[in-house]
């Protein structure tokens, strides 16, 4: 026993020798796994003088690991049962014991937790008198004549009770099915006599202790609070308990449990009658108004939110019983006054606050059934009775209040500040409830709303910024973008149909959300208040209400100096300059057509802002895109940097240009714009490897040419053929990155860039673009991943459909180079489970793109002189993927049926008889074929199209196959031949769909 | 190095963190990012039992957690809760890629307070960084109803590394106020977060904060 307990002393020790410790370790191994260690290990944890603390609990580890894991015969349970009440005698109940130290506290828990997994071993069996053994302990001698024995009594059981509910009742504990029913009878036979006897012992612990032991009450509360979802209501609801319990919530010390132990209560399953009564008789608002909810500790009022919280979702469940709504609305009324209290109050970072988020949220929905109820037309503040009305129209006040920033802190930015962030989201929260509002009624929500944002607006306007706060002011813009965001549909400024183009317009005509951003846009706040968060939300608004400029030249004006200067795009704070260039791309986009009076003060006030200067993130990975091998693993993307923000930047001058009036104009500006771009790149194009901040800056510059290149229109279409002003500047660029990349293709940062730029000079540059692409492609697939193969493929699938048919010869060149870069990938074996995804990515978009140029009309490429020699391999590839898994069945079945249909060439039918049409029968048939998979359905039907167009192709030839040779070569019996072979003649390709569906299962 | 220096040590806090999860789900990985505790790890190779000394520069001074990380012996040996003795905060670690690590959370949670009662403790979502993410954010109530603080984590990453520890040193010392002032020595990231996949994982945390807890019998 000594080497037990000096082994768990040099295992548990963070400084013993390391070699020490393994012996030690291994030591304690073997007591746990021999025959009668948890014999010895009993006799070291009650044996006196006690061992080590340490030693003890290891010691009721092996105790236990033997109770759970082992069978217990009837004289081992008996004689640990034997020995753990002995040792209780003497330890807690004995007169002597009570000169001992208390045993230290995890002690005590694991003792309880081994006799409860002996009650959940022996209860139904050997120890059915469990609990009388226990309680008896209260009139030992010990306990009768020292009180302070009788308290550690108290102590063991309390937590005997919390262990039976870990070990047998919680639902929060996953279980195995065989537990689950154990305790369910476990619970029965509790509930047979001893359940009685245990609440008279936490009534007692509650009744004779509040003035001498705080903790024991607080563990019978706690007790209660987890036995009552399961044990007879009336045991604790009744008027000698709840008296109780109402007494312990006046005190200090036990108010936060019993506070819980008050919603657990009002939260136990009940008929809704009986539900009412309960909480008619808790009077929770009674109890709430009986403490002071000011000032008090955190805790203590998170408890109360939750209660009433409790109490109102309850009493929604009661409302929907037509006939008990009217007592219902008057409890709810009751708890309206805290709820509005709870929401207002700043404590617990908010954590208050967000308890009571659920209750508003059925109250909203409520009042959303009341509208229903009433019809569509009325509106919902006349429906709603006396103080449900006030209630909501005091919430949406306290809702508005509630969203502004405190007056008296400094303000930071969310992501630096916990509070600011934990403001930003209960503001996400709040704006979902005003937005419920707004629908339900909204004048309500028009009425409070406005009143707000005007107040501020106006006092700014009439008494300037010395009337308002910042705050005042953030609070509107962010109200006025929520006004936004409650209209459902298009967004209308003015009263007339349109909405929009009225320069001369008296503010008469204008929709009361086309007043406010009016207003907004002529008090000119950013410069009352260049604050970071007032700037920030006026741009968001600009943004947000965008099409409000559309044809109101002042206001379009008025708005673009705030946005261009430094209080947006030059904004000295990145964040927020970040989010400004963003939004100005979309305020630019939204408006390109009225910004040509604009464009070139625009375009002067950007060069700053273009130059792209690389920076390496701080961790060098993923930067030299020519490590690795191609194929390998999958690319890391970079964190954001200021380029990622660019790229917005670039797209807008893009959009300007082309907003530009006059070619000769629109051919300088984009000259100009390219110039910076390209110079760098022509003088210098290639670097290498070792040069890890040039290679990133080339990535950047050939990024910036796609993003002017998406900003500009698409090429005009074929059919008119116009050539645009900025054709030739583009194939220049594009020229100059076809250079770069041609000389870096091994970095996988340059042809990530290039794919990004190419995708975007294709709409803009249209078949100019078609020469080049040969080059493009093979610069791009000479060393690419498996991931970047995957993504170009149904790129290619994009160019082939939209340049068809010029690009057939193009196509027909590159087919067979592309597959065979295809198949060098898929060759390879998945080694885990993440490349066997990325395979079968690759699978799926290889797949695709065969139907890809189906659709396209091009598939003639796979018959053509160049090709035809590998129409074999490519043939074959696609019967294996049509067996192999159901992720590439659909696809490949679809792909058999396309070339059935199209491919009427000599010899072919050679193909349908040997190789299609038997895998259209094999699938099904497969033991891995799931039918109940809904894939199966997609899969059913194209094979129903498949084997309905080889009939159509071959007629009765193909019957003749069918019947004379394949299926009787897989013992299919004759009668479902001529079955099968009847459906497939007479039924469409849905119907046949649906009888071969059947027959297969 | 300064902590090294013993002296310097003993006058600055020190608590018992206990590390506990499932096997796999990353407690290691995440206690190996911190790379003075890693240098100064009491290491037992045989057993894999690790102690990292974690250091943390506050506002309120240095503040240290002896990290137990129990790796390896989750299941079987050991002398498991034995390890939880004289806990003085803990974090439970699961995987949001497997849905049964955050099924036994509940029992690893019931073990460890049954040593260490009223301890402050944080639950943590490892591997957010994952694409494939099983365990949703509606889905993590366990924290809401035993008061537990949760995060999101991404050990591979470092993202939210100092979360957790921040909110301990926070609960332990008794100062809502206090800041890391410096950022502890992290391995340079494995692998990067897509950050408008954590906003969005963010703001699913927040609308499930504001949910109703779902009935219990629903939870698992």
């Amino acid at each position: 026993m000594e080497h037990i307990e000096q082994a768990v002393a040099v295992a548990l020790s963070s400084t013993a020798e390391a070699s020490h410790r393994a012996q030690a370790m291994s030591y304690c191994e073997q007591v746990k796994e021999s025959q009668d260690g948890w014999q010895m290990c009993l006799q070291l944890f009650v044996r006196n003088p006690k061992s080590s603390p340490e030693a003890r609990l290891f010691a009721l580890q092996v105790v236990e690991e033997m109770v759970q894991n082992r069978t217990l015969n009837a004289s081992q349970a008996e004689g640990l049962r034997q020995g753990l009440l002995e040792f209780i005698r003497q330890e807690y109940t004995s007169p002597e014991a009570i000169s001992n130290e208390p045993e230290p506290i995890f002690l005590r828990n694991k003792l309880a937790h081994t006799l409860v997994l002996l009650l959940s071993n022996c209860y139904l069996s050997t120890w059915p008198s469990f609990f009388d053994d226990l309680l008896s302990l209260q009139t030992s001698p010990g306990a009768a004549s020292d009180p302070r024995v009788m308290q550690r009594v108290h102590d063991l059981l309390l937590r005997v009770w919390m262990s039976i509910d870990e070990e047998c009742v919680s639902a929060l504990v996953p279980r195995s099915k065989d537990a689950l029913n154990r305790n369910t009878l476990i619970k029965d036979q509790m509930r047979e006599g001893d359940v009685t006897k245990m609440v008279s012992h936490w009534y007692g612990v509650l009744e004779a202790y509040p003035d001498k032991d705080v903790t024991l009450v607080n563990m019978a509360l706690r007790v209660i609070s987890v036995y009552i979802s399961w044990i007879d209501v009336s045991f604790i609801v009744n008027d000698t308990v709840m008296g109780t319990l109402f007494r312990l919530f006046q005190r200090p010390d036990y108010r936060v449990s019993a506070s819980d132990c008050l919603a657990e209560i009002i939260a136990k399953g009940m008929k809704p009658g009986d539900k009412l009564s309960l909480i008619q008789a808790v009077k929770v608002a009674q109890l709430a108004s009986s403490s002071s909810l000011v000032n008090e500790d955190e805790d203590f009022l998170q408890s109360v939110a939750r209660l009433v919280n409790i109490t109102g979702l309850e009493l929604r469940g009661v409302w929907d019983e037509v006939e008990l709504r009217a007592a219902a609305n008057a409890e709810l009324a009751s708890l309206f006054p805290y709820i509005l209290h709870f929401l207002s109050s700043k404590a617990g970072d908010g954590e208050v606050t967000s308890r009571i988020f659920p209750v508003i949220n059925e109250l909203l929905n409520m009042f959303k059934k009341i509208k229903k109820a009433g019809g569509m037309g009325s509106r919902c503040l006349a429906l709603l009775d006396g103080p449900q009305r006030t209630f909501l129209t005091s919430l949406v006040q306290a809702m508005i209040l509630r969203m502004q920033h405190p007056k008296d802190r400094e303000w930071e930015f969310p992501e630096e500040d916990e509070e600011e962030r934990q403001l930003q989201e209960l503001r996400k929260a709040l704006d979902v409830f005003l937005d419920n509002v707004a629908q339900l009624d909204g004048a309500v929500f028009e009425e409070y709303v406005q009143a707000a944002i005007y107040k501020t607006l106006n006092a700014l306007e009439e008494q300037g910024a010395t009337a308002v706060h910042w705050t005042d002011v953030e609070l509107s813009l962010h109200l006025l973008h929520l006004t936004g965001e409650t209209v459902k549909g298009t967004l209308m400024y003015t009263r007339r149909a349109g909405g929009s183009g009225d320069e001369s317009g008296s503010s008469g005509s204008y929709t009361s959300l086309g007043r406010m951003v009016a207003k907004l846009v002529e008090t000119n706040v950013t410069s009352a208040f260049p604050h970071p968060a007032v700037c920030l939300g006026f741009l968001e608004c600009i943004a947000r209400f965008v099409h409000f400029f559309e044809g109101r030249k002042a206001h379009l004006s008025a708005a673009l100096s705030p946005f261009v200067d430094q209080r947006g795009l030059h904004h000295p704070n990145k964040t927020i300059r970040h989010r400004a260039w963003y939004l100005f791309f979309r305020f630019t986009k939204a408006l390109r057509h009225h910004l040509a009076p604009f464009v070139e003060d625009i375009l002067q006030a950007l060069p700053d802002l273009l130059v792209i200067q690389a920076e390496l993130p701080e961790a060098s990975t993923g930067v030299s895109g020519a490590k690795g091998p191609a194929g390998g693993g999958i690319p890391t993307p970079r964190p954001i940097s200021d380029f990622d923000q660019q790229v917005y930047l670039f797209e807008t001058v893009g959009l300007l240009i082309a907003a530009e009036e006059g070619e000769e104009k629109q051919r300088l500006l984009l000259e100009m714009a390219l110039e910076s771009i390209l110079r760098p790149l022509e003088q210098n194009p290639v670097t290498t490897s070792s040069d890890a901040l040039g290679i990133l800056q080339r990535h950047h510059y050939i990024m910036a040419v796609g993003a002017i290149a998406k900003g500009l229109p698409d090429a005009p279409k074929p059919a008119n053929q116009g050539t645009s002003t900025w054709i030739p500047g583009m194939v220049k660029a594009t020229g100059v990155v076809l250079t770069v990349l041609e000389g870096m293709k091994g970095f996988e940062l340059i042809r990530e860039a290039t794919r990004y730029t190419v995708a975007r000079l294709v709409n803009c540059l249209g078949l100019e673009i078609l020469p080049l692409i040969p080059r493009l492609i093979s610069g791009l697939l000479t060393e690419c991943t498996i991931g970047e193969l995957t993504d170009f493929l149904p790129f290619t699938g994009l160019i082939v459909h939209k340049f068809r048919p010029s690009i057939y010869p193009i196509i027909d060149d590159l087919l067979w180079p592309l597959i065979s870069k295809v198949f060098l990938f898929l060759d390879q074996r998945a080694t885990g489970t993440d490349e066997a995804v990325v395979l079968m990515e690759l699978r799926k978009a290889y797949l695709n793109l065969i139907i890809a140029l189906f659709n396209a009309d091009v598939d003639g490429i796979f018959l053509s002189e160049r090709n035809a020699p590998h129409l074999n391999t490519i043939l074959q590839s696609v019967l294996h993927y049509a067996k192999a898994d159901n992720q590439t069945q659909k696809a490949s079945f679809g792909i058999l049926h396309r070339m059935t249909n199209s491919w009427g060439v000599p010899g072919f039918e050679r193909f349908l008889y040997e190789s299609v049409a038997p895998v259209c029968f094999q699938v099904p048939m497969s033991s891995s074929f799931n039918l109940g998979d809904g894939q199966s359905l997609l899969i059913f039907t194209e094979i129903a199209h498949v084997l309905k167009a080889i009939y159509e192709q071959r007629g009765e030839e193909f019957m003749q196959f069918l019947t004379s040779v394949y299926l009787p070569s897989i013992q299919c019996p004759a009668l479902w031949i001529e079955e099968l072979t009847n459906a497939l003649r007479s039924m469409d390709a849905k119907q046949f769909r649906k009888y071969y569906q059947v027959c297969s299962t | 190095m300064t902590e090294q220096n013993p002296t310097y040590a003993e006058q600055v806090p020190t608590f018992k963190l206990v590390l506990v999860g499932d096997g796999g789900t990353g407690k290691t990985t995440f206690v190996k990012r911190h790379l003075t505790g890693e240098f100064e790890k009491q290491y037992f190779a045989t057993l894999g039992v690790e102690v990292h000394p974690l250091l943390f520069h506050t506002n309120c001074g240095p503040i240290r957690f002896d990290t137990w990380d129990t790796a390896g012996q989750e299941k079987f040996g050991g002398l498991r809760d034995g390890y939880y003795i004289q806990g003085q905060c803990a974090i439970i670690m699961f995987d949001v890629t497997s849905r049964i690590t955050y099924k036994n959370v509940p029992n690893w949670h019931r073990d460890l307070v049954r040593v260490c009662e009223n301890i402050p403790i944080v639950l943590c979502g490892n591997k957010v960084d994952i694409k494939e993410r099983k365990v949703k954010a509606k889905t993590i109530t366990f924290h809401r109803k035993k008061n537990l603080q949760y995060y999101d984590i991404s050990a591979k990453s470092n993202y939210n590394f100092e979360k957790p520890f921040l909110w301990l040193a926070r609960k332990l010392v008794a100062k809502s106020n206090l800041e890391f002032v410096a950022s502890p020595a992290l391995a340079p990231p494995e692998v990067q977060v897509d950050p408008e996949l954590m906003q969005q994982y963010h703001s699913e945390l927040e609308t499930a904060a504001a949910q109703p807890l779902p009935e219990e019998e629903d939870d698992f």
